[in-house]
């Protein structure tokens, strides 16, 4: 199953080093291209004028901003979207509700296990 | 079928033996709010809103409210809720009876398995599996009981129904207590009241929730980045439980103070007093009184001690005669925005190879990890003389309380 990941390229943006470096770690290691990661909104929307990535995990906070706005974008790019938070389902707003999301902390293949079936039914 | 426990009560303390499903606190909240939206609105309602909501939560079966009534000598069991299975029976069979005297006699909530039959058991098909009272309060006394039931097998009560019920209770009492004659205005302003705290409550629930699972994961790398860089086992054991004790005393430091923020100085002696370390000739520790956020604090407080575990292993706590100068400024940058300057310079400590490459993990934490998290910019220096190492980092603009303003500095 992890043939359909390999050379894949994945946006992560996540605020917190320890936790974006772990993510990187993971998705490297079973072949994925990480973009970034980036800590804030801005250095995303930065990053994203020169690459294209096939699927992007957000971290919801952001320091005092939300993730929502890029989110938005990315979607209507078509590129799947999973949300990752520390806080429970019920605090995503409405539009975002059945977006894919993990809470965290996120078990290594939990993570790469939710990217495999978004990408498999070009979800976003 | 188990005629020997027809009827037994069984003590409370029998829930500790069953397997309980974990606290709910969105649930817990979730009802409270509508609790308190009731008093507000419709205070004469509030008893029948109780027992709804227990039912539509399915949280039982049936449920009601049954309180004391008539004066002195009587002492009556009057059922003033009912909903679910009971209700929608034809005849309503009540459950005024023995168990709620017993749980107001004893004042203590009761577990029951298959209460004494009462007149449903020929009747409508509801009949009773098991019983949950819980009596709430007029300043001490019991003045009434919520009970729960289960027509079910498959419905067992565990503690969590007990914890629910013990903080929706205070309602029932509001309920009892202000009965019909309340006054509106009054209702209002108490449920206002209740509002303003469950929203406090449930910010503050979500935020710790945060931060718990945030901590988490730092760990989890932490763990992970500990184990890759170790030699052994051993090795890879001290290095975690000296990291992990470094997030443990910052997140005291920072449990102790209401604001969140934390003071430089007393983190930084903290550390240092772990092992031992305080001010005198080889070690001198300085500067302005300065706070910082708890996001701060966590990455800071991590590299002062991964400097000190070096400095302890290869540098200026190890070699006699070395010393440590560890200062600090607060100045304003271009963007008027307020910059801490930290400084960790070690002297008379003569050039070692392996300084500063104790598993490689101080040395991503100080060069990637601060500029990533905190935006800092960071210089870590191992030449003659020992470790230089300089954190220049923007306060107030990290984490959770980002805009908060120190309030000494």
């Amino acid at each position: 199953m992890r043939d359909l990941l390999k050379g894949k390229r994945i946006l992560v943006v996540e605020d917190d080093y320890f936790i974006a470096a772990d993510m990187a770690r993971v998705l490297q290691r079973d072949g994925m291209i990480v973009i970034g990661p980036v800590g804030s909104v801005a250095e995303a929307n930065d990053t994203l004028g020169t690459h294209a990535p096939d699927a992007a995990i957000l971290d919801i906070e952001l320091g005092s901003k939300t993730s929502y706005r890029l989110a938005d974008r990315l979607i209507g790019e078509n590129v799947p979207v999973l949300f990752v938070t520390g806080y429970d389902g019920w605090h995503l707003p409405e539009p975002y509700v059945s977006q894919p999301r993990l809470t965290k902390p996120t078990g290594d293949e939990e993570l790469v296990s939710v990217l495999h079936s978004m990408m498999k039914d070009g979800r976003c | 079928m188990k005629p020997a426990g027809l009827g037994a009560d069984r003590t409370i303390e029998s829930l500790k033996y069953r397997s309980s499903r974990p606290p709910d606190y969105k649930l817990e909240a979730e009802l409270l709010a509508a609790l308190a939206s009731m008093l507000a609105r419709k205070p004469d309602r509030l008893a029948q809103e109780i027992c709804d909501l227990l039912v539509g939560s399915d949280l039982a079966d049936s449920a009601g409210i049954s309180v004391l009534a008539g004066s002195d000598g009587s002492r009556r069991l009057r059922e003033i809720a009912l909903a679910g299975a009971w209700h929608d029976c034809d005849e309503t069979p009540g459950f005024d009876a023995e168990p709620c005297d017993r749980a107001i006699a004893q004042n203590r909530p009761l577990l029951i398995e298959q209460p004494p039959p009462t007149e449903t058991e020929t009747g409508s098909g509801a009949p009773v599996h098991e019983a949950l009272l819980v009596p709430f309060h007029d300043g001490a006394d019991p003045v009434g009981i919520i009970w729960l039931l289960s027509h079910d097998e498959q419905r067992e009560f565990d503690s969590e129904d007990l914890r629910l019920m013990s903080s929706l209770s205070g309602f029932a009492s509001a309920a009892h207590r202000l009965g019909p004659a309340l006054h509106e205005e009054q209702a209002r302003y108490g449920a206002q009241t209740i509002h303003r705290s469950i929203e406090r409550h449930q910010v503050l629930v979500a935020e710790l929730q945060h931060r718990v699972r945030n901590m988490l994961s730092i760990v989890r790398y932490v763990f992970s980045r500990t184990v890759e860089t170790s030699s052994d086992i051993q090795e890879a054991a001290m290095h975690f439980k000296g990291r992990l004790d470094a997030l443990a005393r910052t997140q005291v430091i920072v449990a102790q103070n209401p604001s969140g923020l934390v003071d430089l100085e007393v983190m930084i002696r903290d550390e240092l007093l772990s092992v031992g370390q305080s001010d005198g000739s080889a070690l001198t520790i300085g500067g302005p009184q300065v706070h910082i956020d708890a996001t701060a604090a966590e990455n800071i407080g991590l590299a002062i001690h991964e400097l000190t575990m070096n400095a302890i292993k290869f540098g200026a706590f190890k070699i006699p005669g070395a010393a440590l100068e560890i200062r600090w400024t607060v100045n304003m940058d271009g963007r008027a925005r307020r910059i801490l300057n930290l400084s960790w310079i070690e002297t008379g400590v003569p050039i070692v190879s392996v300084v500063g490459q104790r598993d490689g993990f101080g040395k991503e934490l100080i060069e990637k990890a601060l500029p990533y998290r905190l935006g800092a910019e960071t210089r870590l220096d191992i030449g003659r003389g020992g470790v230089r190492c300089c954190i220049s980092t923007p306060l107030g603009t990290s984490g959770a309380s980002a805009g908060a303003e120190a309030p000494d500095a």
